[in-house]
């Protein structure tokens, strides 16, 4: 079970949710709202004043907040595991598609291409750039997000369970059961499964961000397009939620085995005709 | 009620319900380890109730159906209660057709066709992956067992 103390907001365009075992206090909750307002300033392509929004402007170079280094080495990672298919540089690709600052849901004839990964140098903490590139950490930035707001809890409490609609850490002395949604009827789930205290989760599906006929927010680096075959992922990673919603994505894009070489994960995950793949450890299951 | 027997059925819901969180330990394996945390959590929902209800000790057995794309699949379910607690508990599939065994046997692997799914109110979860909604029900499952048991 969850601690019993719910504290909801909104936050980075998506609802949260916070349980512990005792009302925050104040100067916590400011922390924690502090913790994401400063990431979202550095990482939203939906804000002009952002760090990312400054570099799509045009080539340079960039001082990158602390988490950087984590943030884009994992990238680094996923997308040599994916042969370029997921890639943070899709931000352009996306905002051309419809997926842009205003939602306008335009897809326009003819959306840019996606710039390849070695088309910008990272050498922590500097990003050098020779376009304009937007950087859409969309794949993992909201898991690290609730690493960093877990890293803030945690120095106050030592029960929480963070909930960031569908990027989950569990804090706790006892395990807690998380439905698998079904994508295709939300009143309905395909399997259960049993994070354990101090693991992570995220759950990514293209139905609930889709706008138009096979439009949706998982992007195939090499072609620029959304993914169709794989319709919804959950994974399950200790201790990082990053990689939990990184290899969620990578999901969508590679083979598991693949991403088993260098990860630890845990993964259920459903095609689009039906079926339903998982590891053989995975903690929970499926209800065929 | 009292039953002539030391044997009881259980409703094929809730039956349905044991077999489907015993499943939970990843590959379907007997080892009792695995088993363990199923029985306690089980046992611990029932007793976290409103009522304080005491279960009667004893040897209980039920069967419940659930549907696949392959048609009707039963599963036998037997437990035993000591102190108010599950201390046993054994599921055994009653696959009735050779697709509804193939199934069973690709559950092991790790790979189905198709998956059946459930209602939500059908099982009891602390939240959903893929939404921020929290769930409640479930609860029903374990209280058709707890109405049993206290018959």
């Amino acid at each position: 079970m969850p601690p019993p103390e719910v504290w909801q907001f909104e936050a980075i365009g998506t609802a949260w949710q916070i349980d512990t075992a005792r009302p925050l206090p104040e100067n916590v909750i400011a922390d924690v709202l502090g913790r994401i307002k400063r990431f979202d300033k550095a990482w939203s392509r939906f804000r002009d004043d952002s760090l990312v929004s400054d570099i799509a402007r045009g080539p340079g170079s960039w001082t990158m907040p602390d988490e950087a280094d984590m943030l884009l080495s994992f990238y680094g990672d996923l997308n040599e595991l994916t042969d370029g298919a997921v890639n943070p540089l899709v931000g352009g690709t996306l905002s051309d598609l419809g997926y842009d600052a205003t939602y306008s849901l335009e897809p326009k004839a003819d959306p840019a291409a996606v710039p390849s990964w070695d088309s910008i140098e990272w050498r922590a903490p500097t990003l050098t750039t020779i376009e304009p590139v937007t950087l859409d950490v969309g794949a993992a930035g909201k898991g690290l997000l609730v690493d960093l707001v877990a890293g803030v809890l945690r120095q106050h409490t030592n029960q929480f369970t963070i909930d960031a609609s569908g990027d989950i850490y569990h804090h706790g002395t006892t395990p807690i059961r998380v439905a698998l949604e079904d994508p295709r009827d939300p009143t309905r789930a395909i399997g259960v499964l049993e994070l354990e205290p101090e693991d992570a989760m995220c759950a990514s599906a293209t139905n609930r961000r889709s706008w138009g006929d096979g439009l949706h927010h998982v992007l195939d680096g090499r072609t620029g397009r959304p993914t169709r075959d794989i319709i919804a992922t959950w994974v399950v990673v200790t201790q990082s939620c990053m990689r939990a919603d990184g290899l969620a994505t990578a999901l969508f894009l590679a083979e598991p085995a693949r991403l088993m070489s260098r990860f630890s994960y845990e993964f259920v995950r459903m095609h689009a005709d039906g079926r339903v793949e998982w590891s053989p450890e995975f903690p929970g299951e499926v209800f065929v | 009620m009292k039953l002539p027997s030391h044997k009881k059925f259980l409703s094929a819901s809730a039956a349905a319900s044991v077999l489907l969180i015993t499943a939970a330990c990843g590959g379907g394996s007997d080892d009792p380890a695995d088993a363990t945390p199923t029985t306690s959590e089980t046992s611990s929902a029932a007793t976290d109730g409103t009522s304080s209800a005491t279960f009667k000790d004893g040897d209980y057995e039920g069967s419940g159906e659930y549907s696949n794309p392959a048609g009707l699949s039963k599963v036998k379910v037997e437990l035993t209660l000591a102190g108010g607690k599950i201390t046993d508990i054994e599921v055994t599939p009653e696959a009735t057709n050779g697709t509804s065994k193939g199934f069973q046997q690709k559950f092991a692997s790790g790979i189905a066709d198709e998956v059946v799914g459930k209602s939500l109110a059908e099982i009891k979860v602390d939240k959903v992956g893929g939404s921020s909604l929290t769930v409640q029900g479930f609860n029903q499952a374990i209280d058709a067992i707890k109405a049993d048991a206290t018959a």
